[in-house]
């Protein structure tokens, strides 16, 4: 295969991974308490109707980029000014990666110092970028696996020795958390599938195996949807709601026979989902920086800007209890417009462009 | 934050910028200078601990109004976890 291509079915699992990302550590929708899992399914279609608008404006301008079909169908001012709305996305959502992964890691790594973190993360993330885009979708096909595995493996021994499913009734008590608990868990994690848009040109087969893509988001959406049952489930829907990392806490708590601390075991699940939507977002980001800047190359670009990653964290997000009091409550109301309308807005002037394009057609016959 | 700095130019310098000079590609560098200008000045800027430049967190915190009568219209807020 083209080195700059990447199959529907390596798509998928990059979707599937990019479902999951932090968001299965962290669980956005917690604030719903015991009707969680009804939060992130009324969120689920969110991210279908994003998908749908973007591989469908993928397959009507075959091989160009998004931000080339907004230059196009929108004129090169107002085209490259949405453009920059949505690389300034890219750049915030992947800020906040870089400091979810690190606030996990700093479970088992205490005593190193963020900016280390940091670096560290994103020094990864730049190699398996340098290796491009083929070479990150295949590690995305060599390790879905063994995160299946023990997704398996962890869902099982949740269910049998742990969950206590009277902890989710009465379901639907109050619809208020229920609706603040969506809108959170729209904005993250299934919104972000927007981010594909960058990926999408190089999907070698995309008209014809789309579907695949909708199956890995369903499959991601589903495993969503048993943790926030297993996480309330096994911890009570007010320890849900409080503990920071409800996912890791949950397995904390389980035990196989006489063997405690399992956790650890997941570990490596749980950060290896984190850390492809950190590549996933970074790769992303880089893509659109060159796009917005008309370059022919991202190579030179990903260190520099893995820079400006490492210190915007740092600057931006300084303190944990503002981060957690103030930038993550109103993330959603900055970036769900954006990711909802920047594919919006193109796919309507789009198809203002085909008609128009084939009406003119027409008129010249 | 000054030692990362150095590291990641360091490695700029090293894996990227002989290709560039060797392609004339200065547009390119121009660009690149650009963007490591602005990593080392917030970066000194946050290891002075100095809020002199400004900060795009302010971009985030124009949205709290919003936050906030979304909270009270649903009655929660103190639960909201990252």
């Amino acid at each position: 295969m083209n080195e700059n291509k990447i199959a529907s079915r390596q798509a998928a699992f990059l979707t599937f991974f990019l479902v999951l990302g932090t968001a299965i550590i962290y669980m956005p929708e917690s604030i719903a308490g015991r009707d969680a899992w009804l939060s992130t399914l009324i969120a689920v279609p969110v991210g279908m109707y994003i998908l749908f608008v973007i591989i469908t404006l993928q397959i009507m301008f075959p091989g160009r980029n998004m931000m080339d079909i907004s230059e196009l169908v929108l004129g090169k001012f107002a085209g490259r000014i949405l453009n920059a709305f949505y690389v300034w996305l890219l750049f915030v959502i992947t800020v906040f990666y870089l400091y979810d992964l690190f606030i996990f890691l700093d479970i088992v790594i205490l005593d190193l110092k963020r900016q280390i973190h940091y670096s560290i993360l994103i020094l990864l993330a730049a190699y398996c970028i340098y290796k491009g885009i083929n070479a990150v979708a295949r590690l995305a096909d060599l390790l879905v696996w063994l995160v299946a595995l023990f997704l398996a493996l962890g869902i099982s021994i949740s269910i049998v020795s742990g969950s206590n499913f009277s902890c989710l009734t009465p379901v639907l008590a109050d619809w208020k958390p229920v609706m603040a608990g969506s809108l959170y868990a729209a904005n993250w994690p299934f919104a972000q599938v927007s981010v594909l848009i960058m990926y999408l040109p190089f999907i070698s087969d995309l008209a014809e195996k789309r579907r695949a893509i909708y199956t890995g988001y369903l499959i991601g959406a589903l495993i969503l949807v048993i943790r926030s049952v297993l996480n309330v489930s096994i911890l009570g829907a007010e320890i849900t709601k409080f503990t920071r990392y409800p996912t890791y806490q949950a397995l904390r708590l389980l035990e196989v026979g006489t063997f405690e601390r399992i956790d650890m075991m997941f570990f490596g699940l749980l950060f290896i989902t984190g850390f492809f939507a950190l590549l996933i977002w970074y790769q992303g980001l880089v893509l659109g920086v060159q796009k917005l800047l008309d370059r022919d190359d991202m190579r030179y670009l990903i260190l520099p800007v893995g820079l400006l990653l490492v210190v915007f964290t740092s600057y931006m997000l300084a303190a944990d209890i503002e981060v957690f009091s103030r930038q993550v409550r109103v993330l959603p109301f900055h970036s769900l417009p954006i990711h909802i309308l920047y594919p919006t807005i193109i796919y309507i002037a789009g198809k203002i462009y085909k008609k128009k394009n084939t009406a003119s057609r027409a008129a010249v016959r | 934050m000054l030692l990362i700095l150095v590291i990641f130019i360091a490695l700029f310098v090293i894996l990227e910028l002989p290709e560039l000079l060797k392609s004339k590609a200065y547009q390119d560098i121009m660009i690149v200078t650009l963007l490591l200008f602005l990593s080392t000045a917030y970066g000194i800027a946050y290891h002075l601990h100095s809020e002199m430049l400004p900060n795009p967190n302010q971009i985030l915190y124009s949205f709290d109004p919003l936050a906030e009568s979304f909270q009270s219209l649903l009655q929660v807020g103190d639960e909201i976890q990252p």
